[in-house]
C-alpha cells in the first residue's frame, strides 16, 4: 500500500503536464506502477498467524499500549536468522515463561524468509515471532 | 519482599484508548513468590502497598490503584501516581474453621481473591473446584477490584452485577498498622475474627459501610482482596433470535417472559415450563441498530442448565459472534463525512451483531470469553427503569438523529438490583440502555461524544426518565448536579461514610480528577464515627 502512495506523490502536477508530451516519463510511470504491483505481490506473500491458548491469561505489561491483540500484554519479539550446521535439520526457539505456559505465539512468514530458506537449501532460516507467556498464577 | 518497578511514564492510556492521560509515575508491583505461605505472601504485598502509600504521602502526591484499565471513563486514572496491581493475583479457598459462627455461607462457595486477579483467572480457578461465578460482564478481562469498584454487570436478570457476589472486602486505607480493615455486612457475616487477624486486619461488620465500599470508585483506599461467593458450576444455553420491536420492548418493559419462546423467530421449542409457558431466561439482551427503525431486534437469550461434560466447545463460535467492535476506519470516515454513518452502520450491523440461530451451550466463562481491542472505542450505559425502556430508546434514537449521527450501536441489558450505595443498578431490575462504537473526534461538522452524551442526559432529565450512569464508561460526567440527580441522599451517605473511614489526608490521596469532576471527593469534617462502627446481627450494638 505504501508503494502505491509513493507513486501518486512522485507525480506532481508539473510532471503530469510534462508527461503528456514525454514518452520517457510515461514509461517511468509504467515502471513505477509495475514496481508497486510487484511490491504489493511480495507484501501479499507475507502473513502471520496467531496460535493462542484458549485458557489462561496473558502475562501483563501495563506499559505496552499498542492497539490490537497485544495491548497490555508482555511480548517477547524474536527476529533473527539461524544458521544450521551440516547435520542439523531444524530450529527450536526456547521461550522461558516463569508461569510454565505459553499464552500465544504469532509466527510471521515473509517472502524474503522463504527465498533465504530456498536458496540456502534450508540451512539459513529466518525467525520472526512474537511470544506471550501465561500470567503467573501465584499459587 | 514484594517488589515494585517504578516507571516514569509521562502519559498513560486505558484499554479502550480514551486517553492519553498525563501521568507521572506507574508503580508495577509484584508479589514475592519465594514466600511459600500464600497468606504470608498476601500480607507481604499489603506491606508493599502501604510503603507506596507512605511514599506518596511524603511526596504529597495522590495514588490510585488500577488493574486491567478497562474503564472507558477516566475513573482509573491518577495524574500523580498509579499502582498497577494485576500481578497481585493470589487466590485462596476457605475452610469451615475460618467461618464466622453466624455465617450462613457454605465454605466451599467462598474464595478470597487478591485485587489484581482477572475475572477469567477467577473463573478458571474456581471451575477446577466445580464452581462458577454467579455473573460476569460481557467479557472476562477486568480485575476483580476494578470490576466491583465500577459496577461491571452482565445481563443476568435475577442475579445482579459482579459486586453482588462479594461477601467481604479487605481495604488498605493508609500506611499505619491500624489502616488495614476487613469489612463485611453485619447482617451477613462470613469470616471469623481470627481470619481477619491472619490478614493483619481489624474487622468492621457494618452493612452501611460495606454497601458504600462495594462500589467505591477506587476511593475508599486500595482494595487489596475480596471474599466472593460462587455457586455450583452450570451451563448457559444461548439462543440468538429475531423478535419484533414491539414484542421485544414489551418483554423489556414487563420482564414477563412467559410468551418469549413463542415470539422469537424461529420459535424456541425447548425452553418451556410444564404448563407450556416459556421459562424465565437467565439473560436477555437486545441489539439495536439506531439507523434502521423497521428491522426486528436481534435478541440474545440464555437459559441456565445443569452442568454436564461432553457438550460441544462453544468458544470457536463465541469468538466469531462476540458483539464486535466496529472497524476504527469508521471513526475517521465518519468525522469527515457524517452523513455516511447510517449507511456504514446499516452495512456493518450484521457483522457487529451475533449470528441469528447460532445456538450454543457453555459455561459462564466460555459464553463471556475474551475480547481484544482493535482501536479506540467509546461506550456509555444509562441505567433506567425497565418501564421507561421503550420511551428512553425512542428519545436516544431521536437525539442520534437530530444531533448526530454518531458511529455507535445500541443495546439493552437487564440486571437485578445491587445493594451497593453507589451501584448504578438500583431499580429492582435495571435496564441498561447502552451505546457502543468507535471513538471519534468532534469537529465543526460533527458533535463531540461529550456533547452527545450531555444531550442524551438532558433529554432524559427533561422527559422525567430517571437514570444512573455506568461509572466505568463514557458519560457526561461534568453535567451539573449529576450525582445528586442520580443518587439523591445516597450520595451524601456515601461521602459521610468515606469521611468516617478515611482521614482528610488519605481521602485526598485516594481521590482523582474523575472524583473531583463528579464532586464526590469533597471532605466532610466531623462526621459521626459511629457510622462505621462494627455491629452485631441481633442488637446492632457496636463491638469495636
Amino acid at each position: 500500500m505504501d508503494q502505491n502512495l509513493i507513486v501518486v506523490n512522485l507525480i506532481t502536477p508539473e510532471m503530469k503536464y510534462t508527461c503528456v508530451q514525454n514518452r520517457t516519463c510515461r514509461q517511468k510511470s509504467v515502471n513505477l506502477i509495475i514496481l508497486a504491483a510487484v511490491a504489493l505481490l511480495f507484501q501479499a506473500c507475507s502473513y502471520s498467524i496467531i496460535i493462542s491458548n484458549k485458557r489462561g491469561t496473558a502475562e501483563p505489561d501495563p506499559a505496552n499500549i499498542q492497539k490490537g491483540f497485544y495491548i497490555n500484554k508482555q511480548v517477547t519479539q524474536v527476529d533473527t536468522v539461524v544458521k544450521l550446521g551440516v547435520v542439523e535439520d531444524g530450529v527450536m526457539y526456547l521461550q522461558d515463561c516463569a508461569s510454565g505456559g505459553l499464552h500465544s505465539v504469532e509466527y510471521k512468514i515473509t517472502f524474503g524468509a522463504m527465498l533465504r530458506n530456498t536458496f540456502t537449501f534450508g540451512k539459513r532460516k529466518s525467525i520472526k515471532a512474537k511470544c506471550v507467556c501465561l500470567k503467573d498464577s501465584n499459587q | 519482599m514484594a517488589s515494585t518497578k517504578i516507571n516514569r511514564i509521562g502519559s498513560w492510556n486505558n484499554f479502550h484508548f480514551n486517553g492519553p492521560f498525563p501521568t507521572k509515575i506507574l508503580f508495577d508491583t509484584d508479589t514475592d513468590r519465594n514466600i511459600v505461605s500464600l497468606t504470608d505472601r498476601y500480607n507481604d504485598s499489603a506491606k508493599e502497598i502501604q510503603r507506596l502509600i507512605q511514599d506518596s504521602l511524603v511526596n504529597n502526591e495522590r495514588l490510585r490503584a488500577f488493574g486491567s484499565a478497562w474503564s472507558l471513563s477516566n475513573i482509573a486514572h491518577q495524574k500523580d501516581r498509579m499502582l498497577f496491581n494485576a500481578r497481585l493475583n493470589i487466590k485462596l479457598p476457605v475452610s469451615n474453621e475460618q467461618l464466622h459462627a453466624a455465617s450462613k455461607f457454605k465454605p466451599e462457595d467462598l474464595f478470597f481473591i487478591q485485587c489484581g486477579t482477572t475475572i477469567k483467572e477467577i473463573t478458571e480457578f474456581i471451575f477446577r473446584k466445580n464452581k462458577s461465578l454467579k455473573a460476569t460482564g460481557a467479557s472476562n478481562g477486568q480485575t476483580i477490584a476494578g470490576a466491583i469498584s465500577t459496577g461491571v454487570h452482565g445481563s443476568a436478570i435475577d442475579v445482579g452485577s459482579i459486586q453482588d457476589c462479594v461477601a467481604g472486602i479487605n481495604l488498605i486505607t493508609g500506611p499505619g498498622p491500624n489502616d488495614i480493615v476487613y469489612i463485611e455486612r453485619h447482617t451477613q457475616p462470613a469470616m471469623n475474627d481470627d481470619y481477619a487477624k491472619g490478614i493483619n486486619s481489624r474487622v468492621i461488620r457494618n452493612d452501611d459501610l460495606f454497601n458504600a465500599a462495594l462500589v467505591s470508585l477506587g476511593s475508599f483506599g486500595v482494595i487489596h482482596g475480596v471474599l466472593i461467593e460462587a455457586e455450583d458450576r452450570y451451563l448457559l444455553k444461548r439462543y440468538v433470535k429475531k423478535i419484533s420491536r414491539d414484542d421485544a420492548l414489551e418483554f423489556a418493559r414487563s420482564l414477563d417472559f412467559k410468551n418469549l419462546t413463542a415470539k422469537t423467530e424461529p420459535v424456541i421449542p425447548n425452553e418451556l415450563e410444564a404448563d407450556g409457558s416459556g421459562k424465565r431466561p437467565f439473560h436477555y439482551k437486545l441489539y439495536i441498530n439506531p439507523y434502521n427503525e423497521k428491522e426486528k431486534f436481534v435478541t440474545e437469550i440464555m437459559y441456565k442448565k445443569d452442568y454436564r461434560n461432553g457438550y460441544p466447545d462453544p468458544v470457536p463460535s463465541i469468538k466469531k459472534s462476540i458483539f464486535k467492535d466496529l472497524p476504527s476506519w469508521v471513526a475517521i470516515f465518519a468525522a469527515k463525512y457524517k452523513r455516511s454513518i447510517p449507511l456504514i452502520l446499516n452495512a456493518l450491523a450484521a457483522q457487529a451483531f451475533p449470528d441469528i440461530d447460532d445456538d450454543i451451550e457453555g459455561t459462564l466463562g466460555e459464553i463471556f470469553w475474551d475480547t481484544t481491542q482493535p482501536g479506540a472505542a467509546f461506550g456509555s450505559g444509562f441505567g433506567i427503569d425497565p418501564k421507561d425502556s421503550a420511551k428512553a430508546l425512542g428519545l436516544m434514537i431521536n437525539v442520534i438523529k437530530t444531533k448526530g449521527p454518531v458511529p455507535g450501536i445500541l443495546s439493552m441489558r437487564f440486571v437485578k438490583a445491587s445493594l451497593g450505595t453507589l451501584a448504578f443498578t438500583r431499580f429492582p431490575v435495571t435496564c441498561i440502555l447502552e451505546i457502543d462504537g468507535v471513538l471519534w473526534e468532534g469537529n465543526q461538522n460533527m458533535i463531540s461524544l461529550e456533547d452527545f452524551l450531555t444531550n442524551v442526559a438532558e433529554t432524559f432529565k427533561s422527559n422525567n426518565i430517571k437514570f444512573r450512569l455506568h461509572w466505568g464508561k463514557n458519560g457526561p460526567w461534568a453535567f451539573p448536579g449529576l450525582v445528586e440527580y442520580m443518587y439523591g441522599d445516597a450520595a451524601a451517605q456515601w461521602k459521610n461514610i468515606r469521611c468516617a473511614l478515611l482521614s482528610k489526608q488519605m481521602a485526598d490521596l485516594f481521590s482523582n480528577d474523575f472524583l473531583d469532576t463528579v464532586k464526590l471527593s469533597d471532605y466532610r469534617e466531623g462526621v459521626e464515627p459511629g457510622l462505621i462502627a462494627s455491629l452485631t446481627i441481633d442488637a446492632g450494638i457496636g463491638t469495636g
